[in-house]
């Protein structure tokens, strides 16, 4: 039964919104040479993260060059479907070592606020988290990219662990790992604490695979930039060749022939098959399921040796760059488009043949392995209110009913259909199934693209690689890429013919604390396979 | 480096004195410890696409293990970042003697793409005596494979191209 309003003074008072949009709030700032950068000042900076709280913009990066900090925003909510990429960003010029922090209020931005912290000396107020991110006091200064550097004395102010939980310090057991063990994680260290037969607290320690990405990627050729780019982390390497060139193509105002955007996501695709097979090989290994990962891997090495003979780059590192693609087939010195065509068109062949064969047998494999089942089911669940306030995408946003996908409105994919799957059980059961899915979706969308590969158009044959010239007066440029486990973002600036500052936005960093939340409970048994499910790359947390 | 040295076969043959230690070329199953000292995990990669893939490596005598103490050989990857150096050198004592070190990809041997800077200090080229260095960025299992091999041969090869 629904009751009729009480009229007062017979007149139906409305609450009227009295808050700008995120929008409206950017927008007023001071105007920039970047149509979509805006500068604000203190008091708009705070209105503006306060504005967020019942906005849909969705922080997609926050970084910081020393003199000022940068938001960058899409407009309305997650990019995805029809709408795709509505990019604002707002600068606060620094006043102080500090500035109003955005994480109590979008918790997307505490890897990016611990990194900024760790990098620059730079503190967000009001922050969720201050845990430092990759500073452990080993480097030889502390806040490295400041204009003074301070030589770091050998401990940093913040404790390494915190505490230990009450009933794991009463009767239950502390366990460490890594960050060398001999296993397939990477240099991290994972500490848990065990309690009647649960893991309940998990911390990681991460910083080991810390190499200073934003460093090197400052003040460098457009080439050096653009290898570092696919450097990042092997896993999404494509996705960041892609978003840094589009993004550097955006700064100079250079469009590039349709048919190179269907090579780049042609190869997106391959990328996300391999690291889904990666993922699931390494989760079906640690669930004690041999065979099955034995298949898995032997079928991403299948792949990686296909690609390596149809366009010479097993693991499709140096692919792209800006103003094309790179490729280099094996046997041919000159690189002719139409050898590049036909060696693709090869590529897409033999994939074929694994989607119609092996692909179709370890599916069935997967589903009929019994310790894979016992070890992900009900297992490292992620709430669909987690997944919501961090806006998760890829395969664990998917399997938690989110299916933003940012493929839906890129021009490269116009002329293939785009079929997002999503679970709602947010367990490592679910992400290893909507892997499964991603890859079969993959697969279809690499068949619609081997058929235009064939395109016989002249106009279709424009040069694969044209280099682009770095202005001298200063530009900046945006893109963002669906990767293998959400949106990866790149921010260029250019200036006096060279890369002036890259910023990068990673999903590695937020699937990480989804990861250290969503361990805790599992059987200590089963946290391996749980934590593989999750697929996060520790060089990508530590850039 | 022209040649691969194993350092190990040369101080069990040379040591005037104490007993004679098995050189680590002989001995069977060859045991590997692999520590990603900091990079973007393509090379990491590749040495598991190695040791999980249809390389022949159990019957060839290879085996990697997750504990540096009964580990014969070191195999690195990744730039040594200053955090993970007291991890390898820690990893390195561990390890019984004879034992010998390997450098899988550019950044393992000379920093490749992420020289040294205030979080990393580079290869292991400059700070350590390297028994194999297999360079690429990344190398192929293949050649992984063919730089671990050249380690069982008793004559010296030449360093690996990838
Ligand atoms: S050598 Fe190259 S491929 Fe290997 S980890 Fe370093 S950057 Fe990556």
């Amino acid at each position: 039964m629904s009751i009729p309003p009480i009229l007062f003074g017979g007149a139906l008072v409305t609450q009227e919104s009295s808050r700008p949009s995120v929008r409206a709030l950017v927008r007023n700032g001071q105007k920039t040479e970047t149509a979509w950068r805006f500068e604000l000042t203190e008091d708009a900076w705070f209105d503006l993260v306060e504005c967020l709280r019942d906005d849909p913009a969705v922080l997609l990066g926050l970084w910081c060059d020393g003199k000022a900090v940068h938001a960058f925003f899409n407009e309305g909510g997650v990019p995805g479907g029809e709408v795709g990429l509505r990019p604002l960003m707002a600068s606060l010029a620094l006043e102080g070592p500090r500035y109003r922090g955005f994480s109590a209020i979008r918790r997307r931005a505490a890897p990016f606020e611990r990194m900024i912290r760790d990098l620059w000396g730079i503190e967000a107020m009001d922050a969720a988290d201050t845990r430092p991110l990759v500073d452990r006091g080993a480097w030889t200064v502390t806040a490295p990219l400041a204009e003074r550097p301070v030589p770091a004395s050998g401990m940093t102010d913040m404790p390494e662990f915190s505490t230990p939980d009450p009933l794991v310090a009463a009767q239950g057991m502390v366990f460490s790992r890594g960050p060398a063990s001999g296993g397939t994680e990477g240099p991290v260290h994972f500490r848990l604490g065990v309690a009647n037969g649960r893991v309940r607290t998990v911390e990681t320690l991460t910083g080991f695979a810390h190499r200073g990405m934003e460093a090197r990627m400052a003040g460098v050729s457009l080439a050096d930039a653009a290898g570092l780019s696919g450097r990042i982390h092997v896993g999404a390497t494509l996705a960041h060749q892609w978003a840094f060139s589009a993004a550097v193509e955006q700064a100079v105002g250079m469009t590039v022939a349709p048919m190179i955007g269907h090579i780049r996501a042609m190869l997106c695709e391959i990328e996300r098959i391999y690291t889904h097979l990666t993922c699931l090989a390494r989760t079906a290994d640690a669930a004690g399921a041999e065979m099955l990962a034995a298949r898995l891997y032997k079928a991403r090495d299948i792949l990686s040796r296909v690609c390596q003979a149809a366009i010479g780059r097993r693991l499709l590192l140096d692919c792209v760059a800006p103003g094309g693609v790179t490729l280099a087939i094996a046997g041919h010195e000159q690189l002719h488009e139409d050898v590049v065509l036909e060696g693709l068109r090869t590529l897409c062949e033999e994939i074929a043949v694994f989607g119609t064969g092996d692909f179709l047998d370890i599916q069935a494999l997967w589903r009929a392995t019994g310790v894979v089942t016992s070890a992900l089911v009900g297992e490292g669940q992620v709430p669909r209110s987690l997944a919501d306030a961090l806006m998760l995408g890829g395969a664990v946003g998917r399997s938690c009913g989110r299916g933003a996908d940012l493929r839906q409105s890129m021009e490269a994919y116009s002329g293939v259909r785009i079929r997002t799957p999503v679970a709602i059980e947010g367990d490592a059961a679910a992400r290893c199934r909507i892997r499964f899915e991603d890859i079969a979706e993959s697969l279809r969308m690499i068949a619609a693209f081997s058929a235009m590969f064939t395109a016989e158009d002249e106009a279709e044959r424009a040069s694969f690689f044209t280099p682009v010239q770095v202005p001298q007066e200063r530009c900046e440029g945006y893109a963002a890429v669906e990767g293998p486990d959400g949106l990866i973002c790149h921010v260029v600036i250019l200036q006096a013919g060279q890369v002036e500052r890259t910023f990068i936005a990673e999903p590695a960093g937020v699937l990480q604390s989804v990861q250290e939340t969503a361990l805790q409970g599992c059987s200590p048994s089963k946290f391996d396979a749980v934590r593989c499910s999750f697929g996060v790359s520790v060089a990508a947390v530590d850039l | 480096m022209s040649t691969v040295l194993i350092r190990a076969l040369f101080t069990s043959l040379l040591a005037p004195a104490g007993p004679a230690l098995p050189p680590v070329v002989s001995r069977s199953p060859l045991v590997f410890f692999h520590v990603d000292s900091g990079g973007c995990e393509a090379c990491s990669l590749e040495v598991e696409a190695l040791r999980k893939g249809d390389y022949g490596l159990a019957e060839a005598g290879i085996v990697f293990t997750d504990a540096p103490r009964v580990a014969d050989m070191l195999l690195v990857t990744g730039t040594c970042t200053r955090m993970m150096a007291p991890v390898v050198k820690a990893a390195w004592e561990a390890m019984p003697q004879p034992k010998g070190l390997l450098a899988v990809g550019a950044c393992a041997i000379d920093g490749g793409p992420f020289a040294e800077n205030y979080a990393v200090l580079g290869g292991l080229e400059k700070r350590a005596s390297v028994d194999c260095a297999i360079p690429g960025c990344p190398p192929t299992p293949d050649a992984i494979l063919q730089g671990i091999v050249s380690l069982l041969s008793p004559t010296p090869a030449p360093i690996m191209e990838a």
